[in-house]
């Protein structure tokens, strides 16, 4: 059913979005679970822009070690800062670095891997050994040496999770294109006259794009535990701040005296979007293409 | 050459390496065929799969490049186009692919189909592209509420009239078909030749059509070429070959097809063995080795074409009045044969770009 029949049976614009929806976007209800989750964290992380409890970046804000209550739902850590808040403050940390690098490796790495399946010759041998190097090297620990090297700072976290990250896009790309190179549409799409960019961006691109969607969904889930996993060991982000993998560090000599609550909310907060980005691409798979 | 020539195809081969069992070994493709299709003409390529019939169509194409000899497009030269050049030539010449259902785009639909080649062979305006598209559609037999559709909400049928339709958009001069109706259910199959001989009267395009289907070949053809293993064998106009088929091979081929009429048994002309492999191919004819009529010299040397029968031409000396009337000496054959003069290399086409 395509859009147009669609808006002729919808009287309004509300009815037509809620038809489009239900038509277009319908996925299987655990990645309709996955979406809803991560717009919840996202509507989190940019409330927490204007609004949180208590000052995040405040002390004393309550009693230390404070039990989660009514008063501080997820309590408070040693130096009675609030968690609620702090876990708040940190949604828009990981959830902005985990969009922001999957964003930068899908473009980087689908243009890249594109461009190696469709010309092949030493584009792709250049870019494929590039991609073989950094694949020879665990991801966290290339992560680490990479952080480490550049410094602290948000924009250095995005991109270094961001490259490390390409590899695996441009594999996917580059298969994907060159599986579909051989295919008739592409050499009639050659004979009506595309140039070879416009047959990349108009024929090719469109038509693998869907297992690259469905990978960086996944890989998202990934990402976050990656993000996570540098702000523990204290590499990136700069110390003592909101972000999730930070705060667990911080609450960790904690759990043995019983002051659990300090580690285990950022903890659930990075297992929550994390599963939601895989249900999501779980479900993107599982749907496949309906055309 | 004579000016109803659209196209000429000259000494083209094609070879492919593979690698086999660790080394490289060379499969010949095509091994140097002459090729000619006049003005609105349509010239039936037949041959089993394997023959390079349709290697020979993509080579003219240039969707591959021919490791030697070239293609004339009404007196250009085909080969050794840069991108721009060759991108104009496409306007002249359009090929319908096989299988309608990956010739078409998933992700566009039929109106985006068939608008690109107006936006990009014709510049035309939105509105002259709108009219030009309903055109196209009606003239392949579809409606305009198929405009909107996507390649799947279409039959086989249907995207196959597509496909035609896209080929049309540029009003080319020869259309490659390459087996158009291979894909398409038996009931289709008439009305898409049926289309393709109509769509040829109103605009006098020229056909190349590869296929395997006699039938069609017997309908649809002015002139047949039969191909085995990258060579041609025999060519000749649509009733002679049928009516005469001198060239063993034809002669299998022919008679192995089923005919209509029920309890006429016709008497078999039997082949033994399967084709050689296209890599490392024998000396001489490449039919020898299976063919009962072979004589010793088959075996050594390559059969040349030899008129049997004005505009008629076979490889196969033993048919065609024996190797001595075939030498080398001789050709095309006598005074009928193919009458356009040897050009040179492409290279030195005066019509090729410097």
């Amino acid at each position: 059913m395509n859009v147009r029949t669609i808006a002729v049976g919808s009287p309004s614009l509300v009815a037509f979005l809620r038809t489009l929806c239900r038509h277009r976007f319908r996925g299987t209800p655990t990645m309709r679970l996955g979406l809803v989750v991560v717009g919840i964290l996202t509507l989190v992380a940019v409330v927490s822009l204007f609004w949180t409890p208590y000052d995040p970046a405040a002390t004393k804000v309550g009693p230390v070690y404070d039990a989660p209550s009514a008063s501080h739902w997820f309590g408070t850590d040693r130096v009675g800062a609030d968690i609620f808040s702090l876990t708040m403050a940190g949604t828009r940390i990981d959830v902005g670095i985990t969009i922001a690098a999957v964003g930068i490796a899908f473009v980087v790495g689908t243009t890249l891997g594109a461009l190696a399946g469709f010309y092949g010759g030493w584009v792709d041998a250049v870019v494929s050994r590039l991609t073989e190097i950094m694949q020879a090297f665990p991801t966290l620990l290339l992560a680490m040496l990479i952080v480490a090297a550049v410094g602290p700072g948000v924009w250095n976290v995005i991109i270094v999770v961001a490259i490390v990250g390409i590899p695996d896009y441009l594999r996917l790309a580059r298969a994907e294109i060159l599986s579909k190179k051989t295919w008739q549409f592409t050499e009639a799409g050659r004979m009506v006259g595309n140039s070879p960019v416009r047959l990349l961006r108009r024929h090719l691109v469109p038509n693998s794009v869907l297992p690259l969607v469905a990978y960086s969904s996944i890989n998202a889930s990934w990402v976050t535990a990656l993000v996570a996993s540098l702000g523990f060991v204290g590499l990136g982000i700069e110390p003592g701040s909101a972000e999730w993998g930070a705060m667990i560090a911080r609450g960790e000599d904690s759990i043995v005296s019983g002051e659990w609550w300090i580690a285990f909310f950022p903890g659930l907060a990075i297992f929550v979007l994390a599963a939601a980005f895989y249900l999501i691409g779980d479900g993107i798979t599982q749907k496949g293409d309906g055309r | 050459m004579s000016s109803d020539v659209l196209l000429d195809v000259q000494d083209l081969r094609k070879e492919f390496h593979v690698r086999n069992a660790g080394r490289t070994a060379r499969l010949t493709a095509i091994d140097g065929i002459d090729l000619e299709v006049r003005r609105g003409e349509t010239v039936a390529l037949v041959g089993e799969s394997g023959s390079g019939k349709s290697t020979v169509a993509r080579c003219i194409a240039r969707l591959v490049e021919p490791t030697s000899g070239g293609a004339w497009l009404g007196g250009r030269a085909l080969g050794g186009l840069r991108r721009r050049k060759l991108s104009r030539l496409y306007g002249k010449l359009q090929m319908v692919f096989q299988d309608p259902n990956s010739s078409l785009n998933p992700r566009m639909t039929v109106r985006a189909i068939l608008d690109e080649p107006l936006v990009l062979h014709l510049r035309m305006s939105r509105a002259d592209r709108e009219t030009r598209v309903r055109e196209l559609l009606e003239a392949v037999g579809l409606a305009a509420e198929h405009l909107d559709r996507w390649p799947h909400q279409l039959s086989g049928g249907q995207r196959q009239r597509v496909g035609i339709a896209r080929a049309l958009a540029v009003d080319p001069e020869l259309i490659l078909l390459d087996e158009p109706t291979a894909s398409l259910d038996v009931s289709v199959r008439g009305q898409v030749i049926e289309l393709l001989q109509q769509v040829q009267q109103e605009r006098g395009i020229a056909y190349l059509f590869i296929t395997h289907d006699l039938q069609v070949v017997q309908r649809i053809a002015h002139r047949v070429v039969v191909m085995y293993l990258g060579t041609i064998v025999e060519q000749g106009q649509t009733e002679q070959v049928f009516a005469h088929p001198t060239h063993p091979y034809t002669k299998a081929l022919l008679t192995a097809a089923p005919t209509a009429e029920y309890g006429v048994r016709r008497e078999r002309f039997r082949l033994s063995g399967e084709p050689p492999s296209p890599i490392d191919l024998p000396a001489g004819c490449r039919l020898a080795g299976r063919c009962p009529i072979a004589e010793e010299r088959c075996r050594t040397d390559a059969p040349p074409l030899t008129v049997v029968e004005r505009h008629h031409l076979v490889a196969c000396p033993p048919m065609s009045g024996g190797w001595r009337r075939a030498a080398p000496a001789a050709p095309a054959g006598g005074p009928d044969a193919q009458t356009t003069p040897r050009l040179p290399h492409v290279a030195q086409e005066p019509g090729a770009p410097s």
